[in-house]
């Protein structure tokens, strides 16, 4: 590219790049805490899921000392039961998943030279949901209250009857809450991904990660709201009684099993993919060539993702379903082995056509490694999901061992290779390539002397979470190969640890990390950093832009490609078309605050005092939750119109953007997309207990109310949706209030409010209760999933009104009221489905 | 800059139309045969019904996999500067995955006997 074809010709003053350090900069000393910034806030989340890793890890070492002796007593039973549930439900949900949105927190926004995520503080905001929530959960092993349902959590066992006490209650509320955190990180990650790419960075363009990350953002959307609505009936059974899962009422235990697992095996491409899009990048930089067959692992990516979906009966195989349903999903189960094929033909492909020029070090060992093992752990995966089979080794060791194959090769490893990779993106020093070798090769030998004899385990018959086994099944010297196994594993770990220690060097002190580009990588998260990400954000003309556009660094760092200062003054990043990648608009954005912080902790305080039943405690920790979002809310949608600003070749672009091009109306699409999985997740619950137990409906049960009754509450949430259509007519222009405004949101609150409590008056008055049957808990659930949504409405309302009052809502300053509105259409949605299903549906079955 | 940039729910809907269309054989083969099922209906009619939808969903897929490049200019979704052919063919590939997942999702079908218990 010659030097006129560049954004910004000529030299640019160096006070921009004093402007930019002191608009970026972050908080000094424990302030650090209201930072928002990603590369503080994704520190902060790596390094909290490392934490649970090793903390997880201990548990699984104690395990394993425990099983190294036939007859052992090292832990009680009980204790036991508690380590491999805090065992397997830390690693998944405290470390996997949270791990892989960190990189999506740290890495991403880097790797599109964005600024920062789209929204900051909902980002940070998830993060110390986390970080508070997890801790407290795993603190819970320490004072006999951890939850032993094993991490799946099978109802009838961890019913009340079976299960008393708060441990259960622990899992419920504290790994759904930490869902929600999840959700929102993923929240920010699909709008980041579609909306924040630097200009010319087309769908073509996008680095392979950042495809696995939209991929895994969207499973989230789609998968978390099953074991969300899960957890949210379980723990109303529980603590209420209402009979969604006890059979002699008409519920069905294995609704849980549907329900979790529909969740839990796409979580486990949730975590494989984001790993399998970092292997490809370290594959194609240490091949020093690009990808082999880069559209096909797009393809296969998609593919996984949407598989993933069709398999979660494979893991209820042995529970007496049809055979129909065996042999589908078995099929599928099949299937979702091309996909991931495809992406390891590449991966080896690529090597191999690098044609002996592939640099061996730690990442690249690491890589090798992960694909070795996750293909083994492919191999016995084929093998369980032939019916037959697993209904030999079902709860047995092998399961034990494929699913840790699967997990270590498609997800630790490539971690592992990750830390080493991007680690001097974010340190002042790389890790030791020495050192890392010995942490390589004893996690892998480790792993293998631990897991591959557990296979033979479970083939000699030895079951999973057992405590102890006696001296004569023939599993002892297998169990003692394992322990020993495990621990070189944790000393490779330990190493890693130590590594760390000496080397790793975080840049939260400000300034960039000292290693520009060590690996030779083509992609753009090597340019060089601080803490605003890269001077200018460059115009990208191919895929490897730092291998095709040679002097791009450079460039970048003179400031002569877009957004070179802060156009508005304050913190600030281009926002580009989802497809091509042409510039649109600029976001301003918040700096450090509280609001969120403290958000976060009365939300974690408000479930975790919840679980202990401290109810005033958790009151106080719920309204100091709703005051910090919304104070946060209030600093929202800026005042101050910055008009069209210059970023660069003669481009001037909008500084606020409302409508569908925003990316406020595309987060609320996707807060959407959620809320309809949820209550998608719930009309299947409905449809699966009707299809078990028909003889708790009507007509056996209480005959649904009245159609007068269903056309009012129907009548009243029409008319919220279109008394909050007309307001938005009403609007006054720019500066300007409007009292009438406020009347008719208010008036569409009133009707919103008014719906609600009517549809929950008419089902009582039939003399229905939620106890009664599964079939009165489904009828009084549809009016608890609506009273969430119309919780989150009627403040929203609240929100858009006072804004009005004070003069911060109109024509042009819209963002909050189409916020309002969006939601009000979905929740008179789905209140209106809710009417179809519990109103009509029993009408039409009976 | 052109005036009406490709939208992004098309070339979503456009890239992801095969495995879509798998979902959603896939989910009405499951729910539908298990509703027969429950409901008493006879096997062959929900193994029939199983088949006449795989054909269905394979007609629907047939046309991005096999003229990807025509619909992709029907539906608008072509980006400008050459870099259609990555649309186009993502979307073709992810067809043709789709085309071998939705006989092979009604393979057992049509082999097993609906409506018996495994064990
Ligand atoms: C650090 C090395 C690890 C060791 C030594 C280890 C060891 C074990 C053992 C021995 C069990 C079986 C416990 C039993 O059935 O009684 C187990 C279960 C499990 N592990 Fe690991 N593990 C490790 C890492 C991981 C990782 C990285 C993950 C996930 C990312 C993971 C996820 C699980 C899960 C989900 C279970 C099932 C728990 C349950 O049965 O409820 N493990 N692990």
């Amino acid at each position: 590219m010659t030097d006129t074809a560049l954004p910004n010709e000529g030299n640019r003053p160096e006070s921009e790049v004093a402007e930019l350090r002191r608009i970026w900069a972050r908080p000094r000393g424990w302030r650090i805490i209201s930072d928002v910034n990603n590369t503080t806030v994704g520190m902060f989340y790596m390094g909290t899921a490392l934490m649970f890793f090793i903390l997880a890890g201990v548990l699984a070492l104690v395990i394993r000392a425990q099983l190294a002796m036939p007859g052992n007593d090292l832990v009680s039973q009980d204790l036991f039961n508690q380590l491999f549930t805090m065992h397997g439900t830390t690693m998944m949900f405290l470390f996997a998943v949270p791990a892989m949105e960190a990189l999506g927190v740290l890495l991403l926004p880097q790797m599109l030279a964005a600024r920062d995520l789209p929204f900051p503080r909902l980002g940070a905001f998830a993060v110390w949901a986390y970080v508070i929530g997890g801790t407290v959960f795993f603190s819970t092993i320490l004072y006999d209250l951890a939850p032993d349902g094993g991490w799946f959590m099978y109802t009838p066992l961890t019913l009340i009857e079976f299960s008393p006490g708060d441990n259960a209650d622990f899992w419920l509320l504290g790994i759904g809450f930490i869902e929600i955190s999840a959700i929102a990180g993923a929240i920010e990650i699909i709008v980041g991904v579609l909306k924040t790419r630097p200009p010319g960075m087309s769908l073509a363009r996008m680095p392979i990660f950042a495809w696995a990350m939209l991929i895994f953002a969207a499973m989230i959307v789609f998968a978390f709201p099953a074991v969300i609505l899960a957890t949210m009936l379980l723990e109303i059974d529980r603590a209420f009684g209402w009979p969604f899962f006890t059979a002699r009422m008409g519920g069905d235990p294995l609704l849980w099993q549907h329900l979790f697992w529909f969740f839990g095996h796409p979580e486990v491409y949730i975590i494989f993919l984001p790993a399998a899009g970092l292997v490809s990048m370290i594959v194609s930089t240490m091949a020093r060539r690009p990808l082999v067959g880069h559209d096909l692992i797009v393809v296969a990516l998609i593919g996984t993702g949407f598989f993933s979906f069709g398999l979660w009966v494979h893991h209820m195989f042995t529970t007496g379903i049809p055979s129909l349903s065996l042999a589908f999903f078995s099929a599928a189960s099949m299937a979702v082995a091309i996909p991931s094929g495809i992406q390891v033909f590449s991966w080896i492909a690529t090597i191999a056509a690098a044609k002996g020029r592939l640099r061996i070090n730690t990442p690249s060992l690491f890589v090798l490694g992960a694909i070795f093992i996750f293909t083994m752990g492919g191999v016995t995966g084929v093998m369980v999901a032939l019916v037959p089979v697993d209904f030999q080794v079902h709860d047995t060791y092998f399961v034990v061992a494929h699913l840790h194959y699967v997990l270590m090769g498609g997800m630790v490893f490539p971690l592992f290779a990750t830390f080493y990779f991007w680690a001097p993106m974010v340190s002042r020093n790389q890790l030791s390539e020495r050192l890392g070798r010995w942490v390589f090769w004893l996690m892998f030998a480790g792993f293998h002397i631990a897991f591959l004899p557990m296979h033979l385990t479970g083939l000699r018959g030895m079951p999973r979470r057992v405590w102890t086994y006696s001296d004569d099944v023939g599993w002892n010297w297998l169990n003692l190969v394992s322990t020993v196994g495990a621990f070189i594993l944790a000393a490779g770990v330990l190493l890693f640890i130590v590594d760390l220690a000496r080397r790793f060097r975080p840049m939260l002190a400000g300034g960039g990390a000292g290693n520009d580009n060590p690996w030779g990588a083509p992609t753009l998260e090597w340019l060089p950093n601080d803490v605003y990400t890269t001077r200018s954000i460059p115009l990208v003309t191919s895929r490897e832009p730092l291998w095709d556009q040679p002097d791009l660094a450079r460039e970048v760092q003179e400031g002569r490609h877009f957004l070179p200062n802060s156009a508005t003054g304050e913190r600030e990043t281009l926002v580009t078309s989802p497809v091509e990648g042409k510039p649109q608009y600029i976001i301003r954005m918040p700096g450090p605050g509280y609001a969120h912080v403290v958000a976060a902790a009365g939300t974690a305080g408000f479930f975790l005092l919840l679980t202990v039943k401290l109810v005033v405690p958790a009151a106080i920790c719920g309204v100091m939750a709703i005051i910090g979002c919304l104070v946060w809310t209030w600093g929202l949608d800026k005042q101050g119109d910055k008009g069209l600003v210059e970023i660069g070749a003669g481009l001037k672009v909008p500084s606020y953007m409302s409508g569908p091009a925003s990316h406020t109306w595309w987060a609320m699409v996707v807060l959407m997309l959620v809320a309809g999985s949820l209550y998608l997740a719930y009309v299947f619950s409905y449809l699966y207990l009707w299809v078990v137990s028909p003889e708790v409906w009507p007509p056996h049960a209480v005959a649904p109310p009245s159609g007068e009754w269903t056309l009012s509450v129907a009548g009243l949430a029409l008319a919220s949706a279109g008394l909050t259509w007309w307001a938005g007519r009403l609007l006054p222009p720019s500066g300007q209030r409007s009292g009438l405004v406020v009347v008719v949101l208010g008036l569409a609150a009133l009707a919103l409010m008014a719906s609600f409590g009517l549809n929950i008056q008419a089902q009582w008055q039939t003399g229905l209760r939620p106890t009664d049957s599964a079939y009165g808990a489904l009828v009084f659930m549809a009016s608890v999933l609506d009273g969430q949504v119309v919780i989150a409405q009627l403040i929203l309302f609240g929100v858009a009104m006072a804004r009005m009052l004070c003069g911060r809502l109109d024509r042009v300053r819209r963002v909050g009221y189409e916020n309002c509105t969006l939601l009000c259409y979905y929740t008179v949605g789905q209140m209106l489905l809710g009417l179809l299903l519990v109103h009509g549906f029993p009408r039409v079955a009976g | 800059m052109k005036d009406h940039p490709p939208s992004i729910t098309r070339t979503l809907l456009f890239l992801l139309w095969g495995p879509i269309v798998w979902g959603v054989q896939f989910t009405l083969s499951y729910g539908g045969h298990t509703l027969l099922c429950a409901q008493g209906a006879s096997p062959v009619a929900s193994q029939w019904g199983l088949a006449g939808l795989a054909l269905l969903a394979l007609i629907a897929i047939a046309p991005v996999a096999f003229r990807s490049g025509a619909v992709a200019a029907r539906l608008g979704v072509l980006p400008t500067g050459g870099e259609g052919g990555f649309v186009v063919l993502v979307a073709r590939l992810a067809a043709i995955l789709s085309l071998i997942a939705v006989p092979w999702t009604a393979a057992g079908a049509l082999m097993l006997q609906a409506c018996i218990q495994g064990r």
